[in-house]
């Protein structure tokens, strides 16, 4: 192995001790003989690797678990009520929506039902009259509507 | 108090719902999961919200948990992936200042060894923070939890989700940034 190489493995496996011992003893060996390695490695323990491992580890302030059990005693209430498609806290409330969401649906259901069966008849007369118009009965212009319903039924065969 | 020492009967006590057995999960580790958060972001209160996060998603999730991979492991990975998205989220690395003199451990029975004591302790502490705030997200997690919590290439590699050879090579590149920093690799 080149000094490369070997810095290489001191920078990761053979600092974090993830080294199998024979490549471990044999890194050892060539830092006993090479100062550059050595100082290499000297250097990176120092700079990059003790300073951190030194430091402690904190703990978080007291208040946190009395917010945490706080939110943790809240949040069955809460799913509960995530789990309602609808979320008044009385049980009456509830089935009053459900009772005017139901009313509100039929009659917006008759309100369209009565909408379509209406626009039906207005294209009936609308088409009887473009037939008309289209078989040129201008000659008819002039004489009462009824007269006009007789001549067309004459022409049509109605 | 470590993590590892949490059996599984509590930890199936809390799944259960049992606030008491996650008190004790809590103190077992809490400070492991507030030291991660705060290396990570760098600031106290943010590293307050995002361990009260983990916790509240730990509880939440405890009952899914199926034991494939450690319970630290799991609880790493929450804690690593609620930390790198509050920096996310900030759409910079806010985290970059950081308050130095707070939550220093004064023995109040000693005031002379507490003076030094604190004064080790920010200059620890300043220069812990100067050198993690020279690296990217990505790599101060991987270098938080191999030097900070100890944990082994392939712990690391489960908690980021990611393989051994990733791992090896992010820490290799924020050491070099380290030396880098330090005047040592040009």
């Amino acid at each position: 192995m080149n000094c490369r190489k070997i810095k290489e493995i001191i920078s990761t496996d053979y600092i974090d001790n993830e080294l199998a011992d024979k490549i471990r003893q044999e890194i050892d060996l060539h830092l006993h003989t090479c100062s550059s390695c050595r100082d290499f490695k000297n250097a990176l323990v120092a700079i990059a690797v003790e300073p951190l491992r030194s430091s402690k580890t904190e703990n978080p302030p007291d208040f946190l678990w009395a917010e945490i059990k706080n939110k943790l005693e809240q949040e069955p209430q809460a799913e509960a009520q995530r789990d309602l498609p609808f979320a008044f806290h009385s049980h009456w409330l509830n089935a009053v929506f459900v009772i005017s969401m139901l009313l509100c649906t039929a009659l917006a259901g008759n309100y369209f039902a009565a909408g379509i069966l209406n626009s039906g008849a207005q294209k009936a007369t609308q088409d009887t009259l473009e037939l008309v118009n289209n078989l040129k009965l201008s000659e008819f212009n002039d004489i009462p509507n009824e007269q006009v319903e007789t001549a067309y039924n004459d022409i049509i065969g109605g | 108090m470590d993590i590892q020492e949490i059996s599984h009967d509590l930890l199936q006590q809390a799944a259960q719902g049992d606030i008491q057995a996650f008190e004790e999960i809590y103190k077992f580790a809490s400070s492991f999961v507030y030291s991660v958060a705060l290396r990570t972001v760098r600031n106290r209160e943010d590293a307050q919200e995002i361990t009260q996060e983990v916790f509240l998603k730990v509880f939440n999730n405890l009952k899914d948990f199926k034991f494939k991979s450690s319970f630290k492991t799991w609880v790493y990975r929450i804690t690593v992936n609620t930390a790198l998205n509050v920096i996310k989220k900030a759409g910079h690395d806010q985290s970059r200042q950081f308050e130095y003199n707070e939550n220093m451990i004064i023995e109040k029975s000693c005031p002379e060894i507490a003076e030094t004591t604190i004064l080790d302790n920010q200059e620890t502490e300043k220069k812990v923070n100067d050198l993690l705030a020279a690296l990217t997200p990505e790599y101060r997690v991987c270098i938080i939890l191999r030097e900070i919590q100890g944990l082994s290439y392939e712990e690391i590699a489960q908690t980021l989700k990611t393989n051994i050879n990733t791992v090896r090579s992010r820490l290799k590149r924020a050491r070099e940034i380290l030396l880098k920093r330090g005047g040592l690799v040009k």
